[in-house]
């Protein structure tokens, strides 16, 4: 019995990094994406929903887990923010793609797209180099 | 389980101590704009909700303190490779095992742990 709750353990631990590679890989190309799509600056918590909306599994990235992002991208230049006041709550930070951040994202969605047809090939495969 | 935004923020600056400052002002700034925000549209939604019964909700979501305190502090990577080493490791050979060197990112002042020193 032990044994399997250890492999159960092991499972998760793997599954854990393994979808925490995945978004931490991928979490400011989907940043820069949705802001580069808004019409206007936004803030962290309206962003968060905009996952929400569109993730299956909406705790695959917790929400606390964006801002660190966001700051690393306004860092980067990549996004520009200010801080403007709220009626009803502290004040919020607004964010927005720049132009570095436009064509950062441009180049990036081509990599993504060229990392996507690769992993589906390899996936996709048959016997691959099994007749070696 | 966490019942304000108070014991929350505070929670989490207990996680960031030791932390750079200017890593905690900000991360505690994200931290209160969103859960005050997020517990403002869960009150309008429903007025009789008090706060200490929309935060654990909202808690959920945006990670507890640890978890969000972990990509500043690295003890998310510490305590995952300690795990791994103690399964894989420290069973077969207590002595193979070290200790973890971890290493800020440039430009990202995330610690990233990066090996096993002896």
């Amino acid at each position: 019995m032990w044994g399997k709750n250890k492999n159960v353990d092991e499972t998760e631990s793997a599954d854990k990094k393994f979808q925490k590679e995945l978004v931490s890989g991928v979490a400011a190309l989907v940043l820069l994406t949705i802001l580069d799509k808004a019409a206007e600056p936004m803030y962290g918590y309206q962003i968060a929903k905009v996952i929400d909306g569109q993730a299956e599994d909406a705790t695959v990235l917790k929400q606390g887990a964006l801002y660190p992002v966001l700051r690393s991208l306004e860092s980067s230049r990549l996004l520009e923010s200010r801080v403007e006041p709220s009626v009803s709550g502290p004040p919020r930070r607004y964010y927005q793609v720049t132009e570095l951040g436009r064509a950062t994202l441009a180049r990036w969605r081509e990599m993504w797209n060229q990392m996507r047809s690769f992993v589906d090939t390899v996936m996709e495969g048959e016997g691959n180099g099994q007749e070696c | 389980m966490v019942k304000s935004v108070d014991e929350y923020l505070r929670l989490l600056r207990k996680e960031l101590a030791g932390s750079d400052a200017a890593v905690v002002q900000d991360a505690i700034a994200d931290a209160e704009e969103h859960l005050r925000t997020a517990l403002a549209q869960a009150v309008n939604g429903n007025p009789n909700t008090s706060e200490a019964e929309a935060i654990p909700a909202i808690a959920e979501k945006y990670g507890s303190p640890q978890e969000v305190a972990a990509p500043h502090t690295g003890r998310w990577n510490r305590a995952f490779l300690w795990a791994l080493a103690d399964l894989r490791t420290w069973a077969v050979n207590p002595s193979s095992l070290g200790s973890l060197e971890c290493s800020p990112i440039p430009g990202r002042g995330e610690p990233f742990c990066i090996s096993f020193s002896r």
